[in-house]
Parts: C-alpha cells; structure tokens; sequence
C-alpha cells in the first residue's frame, strides 16, 4: 500500500528518505557504470511497463480485482538495482501526476516496494536458488509472495512508529488483506517467467545490474 | 483511444502557469515540509485552504475538477482510518492527520496541473545523474500510452476471439506486451542510433 503524506512524522519521513536517496545514488551509479546503449531504451520502455502493469486491474475470483507491483518480476529480468531505480521513478511519478502516495512519504515507499522488492528479495531468490534448485518455480512463486507480504508488515511498522496505528492490533489486517495480493503476484510472476522461457528465452539472459 | 491527459491545464495562461518548474517544485518540497510540523490547531491550517482556493482560481482551474481529482486518496484514507479505530488511537490526532494529507494532496496537484511535465523533467537535464533521469522520463511520458493502446488492442482481440479476460488470459497477454515491448525497444535503438544518438560519458 502506497503511504499519503500526512501520516508519517518528521522522524520516520527523514530517516526512510535518507535510506533511499542513498540508494538510489548508488543504484545509479552502478546503472552508469555498465550503461551500454541497449540498456538505454530497455531502461525507459521497462518503466512504462511499470508503470502500465501497476496501472492495470487484474480480475481475481469472488468478483474483486488486484493491481500488481511487478518489481520483483522485473528485478529478475534487469537486474536489482535497475529495479529499484526504475520502481523509485514510477513512485515518484505516480504521487506527482496521480495522488497515489506522497512526495515526502516516498522514501517509505520505496523501501516498502522498491528496496523489498528489487533489491532484498532479489538477493534472498539467489540464495536460495543456489541451495534449492528443483522447485525453481515454487520459489519464485514464494519470493514474489514474500515482497509483497513484507512490504506490508514495513508499512505498518512505518505507520506505527509514526503513532497513528499500533503495530499489534493492525498487522493482522494489513497482513490478509496483502496475502490474495501476494498470491497473485506470485502466481502472476511464475507465470510469466514460464512463458518467457517457453517464447522468448533472451529476454531472461538480459545482463543483471 | 482515450486518455486521460494529465497536463492539459497546463496550457492554459494562469498565475501558476507562468512559473518556473523547478521553483513551483521547491515551494511544494518546502510547503509539504511545513505541513509534517504544523501543530495540531486548526487556526494554522485555515490560511492554507483558504491560499489554494486562490490559486486554484488564479490558475484557470475548474474547482469541481480538482476536488474529483482529490477523492482518489479517500480509499487509503478509508484504510488507515479502519486500522486506527482498532488500534483505539487518539481520534483527533487522526483527523489532523487527514487534513494534513489532503492538504498535501491539493498543492500536489496544483503543482501538476499547471506544470508541463516534460519542462519539469528537462530542468533535471544538467543536474549530476539528471540525464539519465531526463532520458527515462521521456521514455515513460512517450511509450506509456503507446503500450497502454497495445494492451488495449490485444485484449479487444481476445474477446473478439471468443475469450473471457480471466486470470489466466490476463497473464499471457501481459506476457504478450513483456515480449512486444522487448522488441520495441530493440527497434528504437537502431531508430536512436540512426539518428546519431551516442552515449555521453
């Protein structure tokens, strides 16, 4: 869930920005040390994908619909900073132009969406790639589920440090009501990687930054 | 087609308008900074509703627009409302907090509504990493609609084949736009490179 401005104090807002402008300074850095002119337009169509993905609702069974993040999709596919790079920008974007989150609040956002997403549980699928290699699938299915489950308990965690809500009272709610989206990320991401592997392999042997 | 564009006040000729870009973004940075510390007494808030009425006004926006425009934050209002009723929290603080964040809200889109997005991005141009920032951005601002139209293309072409848009459909045709928009950007590299586009160090 995107945070509105308002809702975090001076404290968390400060903290949370700090944390992703630095890395966000880095996640440049290490875009623009490996920039070649492929990556260039891969970069920018990339995050009107994004932008695109989160922009459409996905029919969910009992009549309700989801919209996905896809951050973690894309962190495997470009790699983990350029997801975080790319996700920060659509944040950005999308509290300018739609209302969705805020201005101040997006360095809780993107440490919600874009530091769990791109970065941590790209790191955390490798790990265990390496160890588990035969249920490949199951965890993709599982990390994708992970980033948005964790993304929620850090958004009650930002909210309650803040004051508005207490963390033991409202993690259960926040939590069942990100498991369908989880589900469906997941699902959604396995899928999708299936399908690259069946039609279009190279799209996966993009270099990871 | 049929969109919603997002900067078509921002042709107009209005107080706002005439404004430079990275100026109007310093005043909301500065603005939004000031709301996170305003105690919590509605006299400090009143000059502020009563300043964006007038910029609203100054700025040839029409005012039932905007306030359509502010709604889209009540669902996440909604939300955390419900959580602080079972948290027993302060309630007056809580409707501070909503005033705080529709507050921040309205300047939010003031400032983009009278901005042209793309004189906003282009003011990052010269900045260190801006250029990276500046090429992303148009990338996004030309090919979002660009691909919101393909989506839109595949699934008429779905149904008109006799295909629910469930789940499953709904997945392969984001795979379809994943594949599509792969190969699209390779065409608009040798596009980019034929026009004498070079990396710059």
């Amino acid at each position: 869930m995107h945070i509105p401005d308002g809702f975090l104090d001076f404290k968390t807002v400060s903290g949370t920005n700090l944390f992703s402008f630095l890395t966000l300074i880095y996640s440049i850095k290490r875009i623009l040390k490996k920039l070649t002119p492929e990556r260039v337009p891969l970069l920018g169509i990339f995050c009107a994908l994004i932008f695109l993905i989160q922009a459409i609702s996905f029919p969910v069974p009992y009549g309700t619909s989801v919209h996905l993040s896809g951050i973690f999709l894309i962190s495997l596919i470009l790699g983990p900073f350029s997801s975080f790079f790319l996700s920060f920008f659509t944040l950005l974007i999308s509290a300018i132009i739609l209302g969705h989150g805020g201005i101040l609040t997006i360095g809780a956002n993107s440490f919600n969406l874009s530091f769990i997403g791109g970065i941590f549980c790209f790191y955390l699928y490798k790990f265990l790639e390496k160890i588990l290699q035969k249920i490949k699938y199951f965890l993709i299915f599982f990390v994708s589920f992970l980033s948005i489950v964790l993304g929620s308990i850090f958004c009650t965690f930002f909210l309650s440090i803040s004051g508005k809500i207490l963390f033991s009272k409202a993690i259960l709610p926040m939590l069942f009501s990100h498991i369908v989206g989880g589900i469906v990320e997941g699902i959604f991401t396995c899928s999708i990687i299936k399908f690259f592997e069946k039609v279009k392999p190279e799209i996966l042997k993009i270099e990871k930054i | 087609m049929k969109h919603h564009f997002i900067d078509r006040f921002s042709y107009k000729k209005g107080f706002l308008q005439n404004l430079s870009p990275s100026l109007k973004f310093l005043i909301l940075i500065l603005l939004l900074i000031l709301f996170l510390l305003l105690p919590k007494k509605i006299l400090f808030y009143l000059p502020f509703i009563f300043i964006i009425l007038i910029l609203i006004f100054l700025s040839k926006i029409p005012l039932k627009y905007f306030l359509k425009r502010i709604l889209i934050i009540f669902p996440f209002l909604v939300i955390i409302f419900l959580l602080s009723i079972l948290s027993n929290k302060n309630f007056q603080n809580f409707l501070y907090s909503i005033l705080k964040s529709i507050l921040s809200i309205s300047y939010i889109f003031l400032f983009s509504l009278t901005t042209k997005m793309d004189e906003f991005f282009k003011t990052f141009e010269d900045k260190k990493y801006g250029k990276l920032i500046f090429l992303i951005f148009s990338f996004l601002y030309r090919y979002f609609f660009i691909l919101y139209d393909e989506f839109e293309r595949i699934k008429r072409a779905m149904i008109s084949k006799g295909k629910n848009p469930n789940f499953k459909e709904y997945t392969i045709l984001s795979g379809n736009i994943f594949i599509r928009s792969y190969e699209r950007s390779e065409r608009i590299l040798k596009a980019m490179i034929s026009k004498g586009w070079k990396i710059e160090k």
